[in-house]
């Protein structure tokens, strides 16, 4: 009885003392961005706090196949459907597929896009710079389309966040989480003070880097520092994928393709050098996304990547979907 | 309020405890009072509407039973059946209307070609549980097995909020005894420490393992709906995997619930009955029954399929009795021709099991070594058992037919010899295939190899030990507690 009355005492102190200490601290861990959910920084530091654009609804329809002006292929910057928008206000009929559910653009895609019934003049290829050489060469490889089809293609998108409460708390997270949140903000203010503090590499491949005049290009608190992704790498994109660019040029017949490479964020903000846009754009008139990044950059657009995540802000998606539109305009054989 | 949620661990559970303890050394009657009271706010908690249908059922029956014992007294025999048969019509009739009055009417309708509705019916929770309950009260004071009317008793052993929502389901003559003994009402500590000892099981086994198994489980069925729609079929490969998936989450599921009611139930002194006893090592369906779900299945033979004649009245009959048995009780997990076809199936392996064993393995079979005809029955009950669950997980018959007919091989994608040495098992879905194997290939081990929870007890012994047991369970809690953060109800809720 003395050793069950021990191990019973002990066992509820133990869980309500961690319970007790768990709430204390969980608050901050609510996340809005998903590299502040990876790196555990609240968003009481990281959070954007500008209100963005509100976007209808009405523009984020997916339309079918057999009735799309325009195929999206892309990955996830694609999949929100948001900067397509820019296209359906003018009239434009959008099909957005993943690469996940094409598996790559075949030496047979043509004939398959045609067999689906899509009779539209543009195809759009997007792929973020991180995966871009990958996703191209696993298409030069591939002989034949083999489509898997996703139960999300075809579900509604939502419009995007306006605005959120970077102080709002919720009790709901995992408790762990909030003691691990606590302790990288002590770690935080602690490297920060450094004189030469530049970056601190987080852990789940996310890295804190201090940005030149962030605070005239963010709008969160701690607007010197930003999140990247770890594995975003400062050196230039293989040079293979411009031999690849050409060889799936070769395979569109019949159709106006347009190019879109996203640069990664850690490109816009820390290695705006990068030539690989400008010799796409030279080449193949691939719209020349990492210039007119820069230059929204140098005219101060703020968030354009907020400082918590590692996609664009809805601005930002706007300018590249105007930046789209603009390059179908000047290879368009219908009118616009 | 889930077992598995902050709310119930860290405030609900210690203040009630507490509070009951603290209570019961003024009288029990406050103790039995303030659990009952803590019960009908946990029944309320999700909806406090459905409180007064609660209490209504509870005072309609209890008024009954004490109207058809007086009736005992008085020799009304008659009359004391004509209140039994009344009584069990109207809590029929009250399941039906809440369970079942959409499910026959669009039936009906699709018969007819009509369109009557009775607009949505929000399920109440537990009301297949409480109800069964009651009837079980109603049968006994009938016959006379009811020694005790204490009303707060029958309160608590209806409501006790450790059974209330998802069983076991209980029998009066279990319960009130409990109830009414005064030492039920002071701590005792070996009672709390192996209560917690199975609650924390129970709660790894629900949010480590059934939490785990279910976006795999569900993703596959989904998939395969969205294959439906566009032509595309599962593999051999997506349809065990979807089926194991939900085979082993609906055990970890509900025995991990029934585990922590167990373990809530023993902290306040209060036996449980066991409710699973190792089913998926069964080997025969007549054994699978014996080890699933015991309360239901004693309740069904009990109430039903013996009132029914049970196996008194010739084998043909006795066949019969056993099918309308099974179908009933597949009726009872929900309104749905899958769960009808669930129940169906199950009578019809039952009575083949009876078949066998009579024509054939008694007659013939003898002479087989008894570890071959546990293996192969074990084998056959287990894959007849993960066919059945098929049903009663899909939407409909027609996915089913097309998860049984790929699982079988007779109607499945092929998947090439490279897509299954590189893992990519699962092209229905975005789940990766070794990660799910990963999980079903301990999960089959440990429900095929490893002893039931009923056998955990605290170990008494040195510190050493009692440091053992406790550096163990706080280990488990704190990676299971590590598991919340979102909504995760058990599957039985829905029943």
């Amino acid at each position: 009885m003395r050793h069950a009355k021990l191990f019973s005492i002990l066992v509820s102190v133990a869980v309500l003392g961690y319970g007790a200490a768990g709430f204390y601290f969980l608050p901050a861990a609510t996340f809005q961005g998903e590299l502040t959910r990876m790196a555990l920084l609240p968003e009481s530091l990281f959070g954007w706090t500008k209100p963005q654009p509100a976007l209808d609804i009405q523009w984020m329809r997916q339309a079918a196949m057999n009735e799309a002006d325009v195929l999206v292929i892309g990955d996830s910057f694609s999949d929100g459907r948001i900067w397509q928008t820019k296209l359906t206000r003018r009239g434009l009929k959008v099909r957005t597929e993943s690469w996940d559910s094409l598996r790559g653009v075949c030496a047979d895609f043509m004939p398959w896009l045609r067999a689906q019934g899509f009779a539209g003049k543009y195809i759009v290829l997007e792929s973020i710079e991180r995966n871009l050489a990958k996703d191209l060469s696993k298409s030069v490889a591939c002989q034949q389309m083999q489509y898997h089809a996703h139960a999300q293609t075809d579900t509604l998108r939502y419009p995007p966040t306006v605005s959120f409460d970077v102080n709002h708390g919720n009790y709901g997270g995992k408790l762990s989480t909030g003691f691990r949140t606590r302790l990288n903000v002590l770690d935080y203010e602690r490297r920060s003070q450094a004189a030469n503090f530049s970056t601190w590499t987080l852990p789940n491949d996310v890295t804190l880097a201090r940005v030149n005049h962030g605070c005239d290009l963010f709008s969160h608190v701690r607007c010197n520092d930003a999140l990247f992704l770890s594995y975003d790498q400062p050196g230039e994109v293989e040079s293979s994928a411009l031999k690849n660019i050409e060889i799936l040029n070769a395979r569109m017949n019949g159709v106006t393709l347009i190019w879109m490479f996203v640069p990664n964020k850690s490109t816009v903000y820390l290695y705006p050098g990068k030539q690989f846009w400008n010799e796409a754009q030279q080449r193949y008139g691939a719209p020349n996304l990492l210039r007119m990044m820069r230059r929204a950059l140098d005219e101060k657009t703020v968030d354009l990547y907020p400082a918590n995540g590692s996609h664009t802000s809805t601005p930002g998606y706007l300018l590249m979907g105007e930046e789209i539109f603009k390059a179908m305009q000047q290879t368009a054989t219908v009118q616009l | 309020m889930l077992f598995n949620s902050y709310s119930f661990i860290f405030l609900f559970l210690p203040v009630i405890l507490v509070g009951f303890f603290q209570l019961g050394r003024i009288h029990h009657a406050y103790a039995a009072a303030w659990l009952a009271l803590a019960s009908l706010f946990f029944y309320g908690y999700w909806n406090p509407a459905y409180i007064g249908l609660l209490l209504g059922s509870i005072v309609g029956n209890y008024g009954f039973g004490m109207w058809i014992a007086k009736a005992g007294v008085r020799q009304e025999a008659r009359r004391k059946k004509h209140l039994l048969i009344a009584a069990i019509t109207l809590n029929l009739a009250l399941l039906a209307y809440y369970k079942y009055a959409n499910f026959f009417l669009s039936s009906a309708n699709s018969l007819a070609g009509t369109s009557l509705s009775l607009g949505e019916i929000i399920l109440p929770l537990g009301i297949s549980f409480f109800t069964f309950t009651q009837i079980a009260f109603l049968v006994d004071t009938y016959q006379g097995k009811v020694k005790e009317y204490n009303f707060i008793h029958y309160l608590l052993f209806v409501t006790y909020f450790p059974h209330l929502i998802a069983g076991p389901v209980l029998h009066h003559k279990d319960m009130m005894p409990q109830f009414a003994h005064t030492s039920t009402y002071h701590i005792n500590w070996v009672n709390v420490a192996t209560g917690l000892l199975l609650f924390t099981l129970g709660l790894c086994k629900k949010v480590l393992w059934a939490d785990s198994l279910a976006p795999y489980a569900t993703a596959i069925f989904d998939g395969v709906n969205h294959g439906m729609t566009i032509g595309t079929l599962p593999t051999i490969y997506e349809a065990w995997s979807g089926a194991l998936a939900y085979t082993l989450q609906i055990y970890f599921d509900f025995s991990g619930y029934t585990d922590m009611a167990l373990g809530i139930a023993l902290m306040f002194n209060i036996r449980l009955p066991i409710n699973f006893n190792s089913p998926y090592q069964s080997t025969s369906i007549i054994d699978f029954w014996r080890r699933w779900h015991i309360t239901l299945s004693t309740f069904l033979r009990d109430y039903l399929y013996i009132p029914l004649g049970g196996n008194r009245h010739g084998k043909l009959r006795r066949y019969g009795n056993l099918l309308a048995t099974m179908l009933l009780g597949g009726l009872w997990h929900g309104a749905g021709w899958t769960f009808v076809v669930w129940g169906a199936l199950h009578g019809v392996y039952l009575t083949a099991n009876h078949l066998w064993r009579e024509m054939i393995s008694q007659r013939h079979l003898q002479w087989v070594p008894g570890w071959m005809g546990t293996l192969a029955g074990g084998a056959l009950t287990f894959v007849a058992v993960v066919a059945a669950w098929v049903v009663f997980r899909a939407d409909n018959m027609a996915q089913a037919m097309v998860m049984l007919n790929a699982m079988f091989g007779i109607n499945a994608r092929p998947i090439s010899l490279d897509a299954v040495l590189h893992g990519n098992l699962l092209l229905i879905t975005d789940m990766s295939g070794r990660d799910l194997l990963r999980l079903l290939l301990p999960g089959l081990l440990w429900v095929w190899l490893l002893p039931n929870s009923i056998r955990v007890r605290f170990i008494k012994g040195g510190a050493i030990l009692t440091a053992a047991q406790i550096a163990l369970v706080l280990y488990m809690l704190f990676v299971a507690i590590d598991q919340f953060g979102s909504y995760s109800p058990f599957l039985y809720f829905q029943f």
